[in-house]
């Protein structure tokens, strides 16, 4: 904990600091736009689906800490792990910002790990959609991606 | 430009002029700044936000609630009256307030975002016709933005944006180059929510009515904070807001020149706003009722007074100066001690307001980040673009973080901030060495 402040955890200053997965992919198959037009905060989030790093994601874009700090541990949570494994975890991660749901306790994985910090942020009501920003593009992105090849 | 900003400056105050304020005296009458939070006083400078309110409108709230409480305009039982009345006299303090010729031009309604429609929708659809511009500056709030957008693709007008200096004061140059005979309407800020940029706007009306085209001006920013004489401005609408200026919410007021408001149709229509109602047609009520349609906000209408008194009696020049000096402390104290610190804003007091933006170098941390670190320090600024996208964008700013000043603030808030700056710093150069990659 850094400053006394249970948002400023170490781990998402570490990641806003040194984001993962940071520039967007060459050949995507899709890319979603998240913004906070009043805050001025615009994230763009690239998947590719196939292969086996399935879902590939790169993001871009500025944010504030929080928004940044969420996009590259959603990077490093959910790359290669499919695309399934990667709507879990939006629905985890939206559950335990909400507070619908306590991420500890959703089950489908094991092990939060570094989006543990996260947890902290449900006590800042007007932040929340800070962190929120980059899953919401990546689930836009998978819809989009899906329907491709689906379609 | 001192000529223009001084011209505007009445001699009806209360206070002897030039006086310092007694702002200890000042913040015993406001309650709410008498707390902590997360442990430590605040420091409230979100005022370009929303003032906070001292006890005097509180009070008369209460009062209004506890006595007089009563329709107005049709009941004719005593509280109907005495509301009535109460009502009416808000309406003649705040003509008196901004030197308006006559108390019928006073119109009440929400807040200055409506009182600006109520101009586009019943000004403009009668007056602006396909091919006209209406002239904006590019420090426009939303609310004197959107609703002239709204316009233009209603009639097929075209908007035009009179840009910033690069000391982001008003360009009077560049001004007169865009008036046309085209030119139907200049709606302009008197001062900026984020820049604190006062435009001259007496010169601004003078080349305006010279091009044939009417002022509309948005005093949201200017009135709680600068002596506001609408005849010495020149102006042909002024639009401004209660809750800046230590009155209520939802309560905002547009001035009008009285053949301008006899001659537009109404804007919202109903209860209050007619005259005789048949079947098929009805008449209106003369100005200003015409405007007023339904039950206004009665209550907050008449604590308007109070704060309108209470500032009077402080006198609007002092109030002025008092932020100035603010102003001036603020700009140097932040320049000392954050010498990286990317300052908005005219440096040149004499056209600028108590608003202080700015971004931490290369804009980290972002000003979410920044503004709320301050308020784990007690500080409560702005954060974001304030209502101004397209103003962040000509700035090259995603967002800023702004302080605003008021009549209670204190040198000692100034420090507050500067000292809570260095805070954010230490949480963001407290970083650990990266992990695995």
């Amino acid at each position: 904990m850094s400053g006394g402040n249970a948002l400023y955890h170490d781990i998402i200053l570490e990641h806003y600091e040194y984001p993962r997965n940071k520039g967007l992919l060459k050949d995507p198959d899709a890319t979603s736009r998240g913004d906070n037009p009043s805050c001025g905060d615009d994230l763009f989030v690239s998947v590719r689906v196939r292969g086996d790093k399935c879902p590939e994601i790169g993001w871009d874009g500025h944010a504030c800490a929080i928004g940044e700090a969420s996009a590259s541990m959603m990077a490093q949570a959910v790359e290669g792990n499919g695309a399934g494994e990667a709507r879990r975890w939006i629905t985890t991660v939206r559950g335990m910002l909400t507070g619908k749901r306590d991420g500890a306790e959703s089950g489908a994985q094991a092990e939060l790990g570094d989006l543990e910090a996260l947890e902290g942020i449900r006590n800042y009501p007007v932040r929340i959609k800070c962190a929120l920003l980059a899953w919401e593009a990546l689930d836009e992105a998978l819809s989009i991606a899906e329907g491709k090849h689906h379609g | 430009m001192v000529d223009a900003v001084e011209s505007t400056i009445r001699q009806d105050s209360l206070a002897p002029v030039g006086e310092p304020l007694d702002v200890d005296a000042i913040r015993r009458d406001f309650p709410i700044l008498a707390q902590e939070i997360n442990g430590r006083p605040l420091i409230y400078l979100d005022n370009a936000g929303t003032s906070q309110k001292p006890r005097q409108v509180i009070q008369a709230l209460v009062e209004y609630y506890e006595r007089d409480n009563s329709n107005i305009h049709r009941a004719n039982h005593t509280l109907g009256a005495r509301a009535t009345e109460k009502y009416e006299a808000a309406r003649a303090r705040a003509a008196a307030f901004i030197n308006a010729p006559d108390t019928r031009e006073i119109v009440f309604t929400r807040n200055t975002t409506e009182s600006i429609n109520l101009v586009a929708y019943a000004w403009g659809v009668a007056n602006v016709r396909k091919g006209d511009e209406i002239i904006l500056t590019q420090m426009e709030h939303h609310s004197n933005l959107v609703p002239w957008q709204r316009l233009c693709e209603l009639k097929g007008a075209h908007l035009k944006f009179v840009p910033l200096t690069p000391t982001h004061k008003f360009d009077v140059a560049a001004f007169k180059a865009l008036l046309t005979e085209k030119t139907r309407l200049v709606a302009v800020t008197h001062m900026s929510n984020v820049l604190g940029t006062i435009a001259p706007i007496a010169e601004i009306c003078r080349l305006a009515h010279d091009a044939g085209a009417i002022v509309v001006v948005d005093g949201a920013q200017s009135t709680p904070h600068l002596p506001v004489d609408v005849r010495a401005l020149g102006c042909d609408f002024f639009a401004f807001s209660a809750h800046k200026m230590l009155g209520p919410t939802g309560v905002g007021v547009l001035w009008g020149k009285l053949d301008l408001l006899e001659a537009m149709p109404p804007f919202l229509s109903g209860g209050s706003m007619i005259g005789q109602v048949q079947w098929q047609r009805s008449t209106w009520a003369p100005v200003p009722l015409k405007f007023e349609a339904g039950t206004p906000n009665v209550g907050d209408v008449i604590a308007f007074t109070a704060a309108l008194d209470y500032l009077s009696a402080l006198g609007m020049k002092n109030v002025r100066a008092h932020e100035r000096d603010l102003t001036e402390y603020a700009l140097h104290v932040l320049k000392e001690d954050h010498p990286d610190l990317l300052m908005y804003g005219p440096p040149d007091l004499d056209v600028r307001g108590g608003v202080v933006s700015f971004n931490m170098a290369e804009f980290h941390p972002h000003p979410h980040d920044v503004g709320q670190l301050l308020d784990d320090h007690g500080v409560a600024v702005r954060a974001g673009q304030h209502c101004c996208g397209p103003l962040h964008l000509a700035l090259g700013a995603p967002a800023s973080t702004r302080a605003s000043f008021y009549v209670y603030n204190t040198r000692a808030d100034v420090e507050a901030l500067s000292a809570g700056l260095t805070q954010v710093k230490k949480v963001f150069n407290t970083i650990r060495a990266p992990r695995s990659r």
